[in-house]
């Protein structure tokens, strides 16, 4: 009967349509993050630990997604997924905090 | 007009402070209603008389991207912020914005389940739209050279 009950919850339509808009406003952020990375030869090595966050994010909010849309039988497998790359998004934020402190401390000497 | 560049401790760490105390408050205000508590979405995450570890594994992963989001907010704060560059303030709010949803996303396991939920849901593409928009205006210049 629970089960059923968080199926109802999510047939809103307003939670596919935000889901949506966060999925390709973090992928159009990630693609020009990786472009910046490339133009900056890789020389702050930040940007891409920046666009690996939001990929990290923008596969995070594609699941959100999926699991609003079309796929709201694999709730419980798709939400340990999401975990997990929001874990991994985590990682890449804290690694991207060190690598902006680093390149000051580079530019600065 | 005052700078934020010149006030950007004072701003940042006020600014967390005043976050966190204002979800306390709303978590006061709106406890975690029976509904909640019985289909296991609140602390202790029981339902039926059984633990559910993978509420606990989403509640310490929430937490751990709230607490990456503050490191992220307090290297661009030192850094970026203080040369009053306007794209970094944009993608600072941003990243404000993501760690209201972390918050959010750890209070639905505390207080009223479905109020933190809407507010992290409606919070998400507002940031990502402000951080994507900061890396299209950072990133603009360089293409143009």
């Amino acid at each position: 009967m629970d089960f059923i009950l968080i199926k109802e919850a999510y047939i809103d339509p307003i939670y596919p349509i935000i889901a949506f808009i966060a999925f390709a406003a973090s992928g159009w952020a990630a693609y020009n993050g990786y472009k910046l990375y490339n133009v900056t030869k890789g020389a702050s090595d930040f940007w891409m630990f920046l666009s690996a966050f939001m990929g990290s994010i923008t596969v995070y909010s594609g699941l959100l997604f999926a699991r609003t849309t079309f796929l709201v039988e694999f709730e419980i497998p798709i939400k340990a997924l999401q975990d997990l790359t929001i874990i991994a998004a985590a990682v890449y934020a804290a690694l991207a905090a060190i690598y902006i402190k680093r390149m000051f401390d580079t530019l600065s000497k | 007009m005052v700078s934020i560049a010149k006030h950007a401790k004072e701003m940042f760490f006020g600014g967390t402070i005043v976050t966190i105390l204002f979800f306390l408050v709303i978590g006061f205000m709106y406890p975690a209603t029976n509904v909640d508590v019985s289909n296991g979405n609140t602390m202790p995450f029981y339902t039926d008389g059984q633990n559910i570890m993978g509420q606990w594994t989403h509640w310490f992963a929430n937490l751990f991207f709230t607490g990456a989001l503050l490191l992220l907010g307090k290297a661009l704060y030192s850094t970026f912020l203080k040369m009053d560059m306007t794209e970094w303030n944009w993608f600072a709010f941003g990243s404000f914005l993501l760690f209201i949803y972390g918050l959010s996303s750890v209070a639905s396991g505390l207080f009223d389940y479905n109020l933190f939920m809407i507010i992290g849901d409606l919070l998400l593409p507002i940031g990502l739209l402000l951080i994507s928009y900061s890396v299209y205006k950072i990133y603009e210049p360089f293409e143009e050279a």
